[in-house]
């Protein structure tokens, strides 16, 4: 009898008839009541290998033990039925719904044809004491913070009689209080006899709440050590394979003048409710302002307002005297406005264009044309290649697909061309999402540099260690309004969390 | 340069494989695949006339199949080809058959004339689709019943040789300057210039996509609007403009049936059959290259023209070829299954 509740031996899964591999050799062991760790950079092959413990993929070669047996698991109804649940960052609940229904939802006990709703909010109450899980059961799920989703989401999956619970990059989504609470339930599973694995490319929070970590690179695991021995470095290390440097060495700069004021700046969201309410900030030479807040803030309304993606209902934006609201982005972008988007999918790049058609992508009018009609294609393809040099942007190779870099590199393209562009102001959101640890680090001191030059530079980050990182001065977003800005020597976590959450610091 | 093999491959294949079901119907008719196979392939290929026959039926599903491809490079489905035909034919004929004035009877300037004409009818689906996101294809669609009831009304009244009370619903023949020259007129098949100027369209369009700072701009808007927009390009407007493109593309091709003399260079009742409709199944066939549409256009022009001479000489009908019309279309459209196969068999080898 063995100790571990799970072994998934010498896993294997390739794509495209062993063109891509995924997994590549993987051995994981899982003891009972122990919270494992799996980290690795994005496309290191853990979605691949928790697809897998799902049952949604099924691998090319090895073996997965449960409890010792050797299980084949065909699909998620069956990995279920072991006893493994998931908790996916994206959760799967039915807004409209009722905590209570939405628990017992393909498994709803029945009183004749109908829901017995009463036995439902029973259980929810049972459970959820159990593990420390307080919820109310008839509450719409539509009302809930995220946090309280997520809890609903560990609600149904131990209802359904998890033993093993997996969370995929569970703090993607909460504030640093919500975080708390959450270790604190994976406290009280454990305590119940449960056992998690969860997976994340946060370094802290796996040092925080882990027991054992498992490093995955390239498909394969790499590294597999008691949290206790670890630390920053040595996980980093193992993720990336060299060493990694973490907080980037920050300018002594010389702010100089204001150069951007924002004044009771009011946008409304697409649904014509209002996002970015009353917003005050200035931002001066040299400085850079981050803006930190759960995601849906009115983050992506405010950027969207400052380069003239969508209308602002009131309020003005001055760059150097020149107004900027009511400018087409075109216009702003000649008034010396670079923007590095959130989504690059979305707003910076066309994925089915190549490497050096997205260098030039808003600046081919400008820079790039031979007369009125005509791309000055050698031109492009010359200073595709300069950028890609200057830049590090792998593989070189200028006529590749923009959607077939990894992620790193994409922002990397996005990155420069922006820097690239005439500009004072700089707006740079989500500089690092879906980058890998080795890349956060070069774009991390490509925005330090901006701050060197004596550029205005606005930082929205989820990441809240990023916002820290970079920034002056730290605003805080909820609900659409700026709930406080700190000077990052008086900045905490505690206290941003609190601005976050939409509370109050007390004066002091 | 191995994609673009393979994206080759997948049309050929197909028109294979509707071959081979098609031989297996000819087959339970009774007849000798073969020799129906032989008659349809030199009814629309062997001798100059039967060539000629091809290119000419080819000509207007070029033009057609270009401007499907072109709105579609802008994102859009351009469904309306059949109206901007009819509208293209219409002035080609009105300006060809009424107009007195040499300077402006005159086939280039009617030809303009046709291409804006084309251009206005299709930037109203354009300019609705930029300003109030009304999708094209249901406005496209509808400007398609607009042009086809407007047709009627303008071959029984304004347009009608001899007047209202003429004797069928067809114009009189346009001037002698405002007709296509004739290639091959040994033929007499009113084989005409508009084919010429067909594979010009074709190097222009591929010049503007591949070349010009419009042709980017498009493929951007194309391929991703929002990302369009924030690089500062004016999307509405190169929406309404590309739709306008592919508008007059499309009515140059109803030109060209007017012009050159197809109907006795009168624009007669059903003279445009679905040349509009057939666009979408040549820039499909295509892959949306230009060239592509080339040859599907003559595919299809040879399968209609082969057509006749196997009823002709067989027992097979000629309705024959509109099964293998239709396979081609189903089995390119079940594409992505095509290729799911393949893959399948890849991962499993």
């Amino acid at each position: 009898m063995s100790e571990y509740i799970l072994e998934m031996k010498n896993i294997r899964k390739t794509f495209l008839g062993g063109k891509v591999v995924a997994n590549d050799d993987i051995t994981l062991k899982i003891e009972k009541g122990e919270k494992h760790a799996i980290v690795g950079e994005n496309g290191a092959g853990k979605s691949t290998l928790m697809k897998i413990l799902n049952g949604l993929y099924h691998p090319t070669s090895g073996e997965v033990y449960y409890h010792g047996k050797g299980v084949k698991i065909e699909g998620p109804g069956e990995a279920a039925k072991l006893g493994i649940g998931m908790v996916y960052q994206h959760f799967m609940l039915v807004p409209t719904l009722s905590v209570a229904e939405n628990m017992v939802l393909g498994v709803e006990p029945k009183k004749g044809l109908s829901l017995d709703i009463n036995t439902a909010r029973e259980e929810v109450k049972r459970v959820s004491e159990k593990y420390g899980l307080a919820i109310d059961p008839d509450a719409i799920i539509s009302d809930l913070s995220v946090g309280m989703q997520q809890r609903v989401e560990i609600l149904k999956i131990l209802f359904k009689g998890a033993n093993l619970l997996v969370f995929d990059e569970p703090t993607a989504v909460l504030i640093p209080q919500e975080v708390k609470e959450l270790y604190k339930i994976m406290d009280n599973l454990i305590a119940e006899g449960k056992t998690i694995i969860f997976i994340s490319h946060k370094l802290q929070e796996v040092l925080d709440i882990s027991d054992n970590i498992t490093v995955i690179r390239r498909g394969k695991d790499v590294a597999n050590f008691p949290t206790e021995e670890a630390t920053k470095e040595k996980i980093a290390n193992a993720m990336v394979g060299r060493p990694v440097l973490f907080t980037t060495e920050k300018p002594e700069v010389e702010m100089g003048r204001e150069l951007v004021s924002v004044n009771n700046l009011l946008v409304k969201n697409n649904k014509g409710i209002i996002a970015v309410d009353e917003v005050n900030f200035d931002i001066r030479e040299g400085e850079i302002l981050g803006i930190a807040g759960v995601e849906g803030s009115g983050q992506t309304e405010l950027i969207e307002a400052l380069t003239g993606l969508r209308k602002a209902e009131a309020g003005t934006v001055v760059l150097e005297g020149e107004a900027l609201l009511g400018k087409t982005p075109k216009k702003i972008t000649l008034e010396g406005v670079a923007h590095i988007p959130e989504d690059r999918f979305k707003r910076a790049a066309v994925s089915e264009f190549s490497v050096r058609d997205n260098f030039a992508f808003g600046v081919h009018k400008e820079k790039y044309s031979k007369n009125k009609f005509m791309l000055n294609f050698a031109k492009m393809a010359e200073e595709a290649k300069h950028f890609m040099e200057k830049y590090d942007v792998r593989p070189r190779e200028i006529n590749v697909g923009f959607g077939r870099l990894s992620g790193g590199n994409q922002q990397k393209v996005i990155v420069a061309r922006e820097l690239e562009k005439e500009h004072k102001f700089i707006i740079i959101a989500q500089p690092t999402r879906g980058v890998d640890i080795g890349a956060i680090e070069s774009i991390h001191k490509m925005v330090l540099e901006e701050k060197e030059k004596g550029k205005a530079v606005l930082v929205v980050s989820a990441e809240l260690s990023e916002i820290m990182n970079l920034s002056d001065r730290i605003a805080v977003m909820c609900g659409g309004k700026i709930t406080g800005i700190l000077d990052r020597a008086d900045a905490t976590e505690e206290k941003i969390g609190i601005l976050m959450a939409g509370g109050k610091l007390d004066e002091k | 340069m191995k994609n673009k093999l393979k994206d080759m491959m997948i049309p050929v294949l197909a028109v294979f494989i509707a071959l081979i079901i098609g031989a297996g119907i000819i087959g339970y008719l009774g007849e000798s695949p073969l020799n129906a196979y032989y008659y349809l392939f030199t009814g629309a290929f062997v001798g100059q006339r039967a060539i000629a026959r091809t290119l000419l039926e080819a000509t207007p599903m070029i033009f057609t199949g270009l401007s499907v491809l072109f709105a579609f490079k802008a994102g859009m489905f351009n469904i309306g080809g059949q109206g901007q035909v009819i509208m293209g034919g219409l002035i080609a004929a009105a300006v060809g058959a009424f107009v007195h004035n040499a300077g402006v009877n005159n086939v280039f300037i009617i030809l303009i004339l046709s291409g804006l004409a084309g251009f206005a009818w299709a930037a109203i689906a354009g300019f609705l689709k930029a300003k109030l996101g009304v999708h094209e294809v249901i406005s496209t669609i509808m400007l398609n019943y607009i042009a086809m009831n407007f047709e009627q009304y303008a071959l029984n009244y304004p347009l009608k040789a001899g007047g209202p009370s003429g004797p069928s619903p067809q114009t009189p023949p346009v001037f002698e300057s405002a007709r296509l020259m004739q290639l091959m007129p040994q033929t007499r098949e009113a084989f005409n210039i508009g084919f010429i100027l067909a594979i010009v369209a074709v190097i222009v369009v591929w010049f503007i996509m591949e070349k010009t700072i419009l042709g980017y701009e498009i493929k951007a808007v194309g391929n991703n609007p929002t990302s369009a927009e924030n690089a500062g390009i004016n999307v509405p407007w190169i929406t309404a403009l590309s739709l306008g493109i592919a508008g007059s593309l499309a009515a140059l091709g109803g030109a060209e049936r007017i012009l050159g003399g197809v109907g006795q260079y009168t624009y007669r009742q059903g003279i445009m059959a679905s040349y509009g409709f057939d666009g979408i199944a040549v820039a499909l066939l295509g892959k949306n290259h230009p060239v592509g549409a080339v040859l599907s256009a003559i595919l299809f022009a040879a399968l209609r023209v082969g057509g006749r001479s196997m009823q002709f000489n067989t027992s097979v009908p000629s309705q024959i070829v509109i099964i293998l019309q239709a396979i081609i279309i189903l089995l390119i459209a079940a594409e992505n299954m095509f290729k799911m196969i393949l893959n399948r068999k890849k991962v499993s080898e």
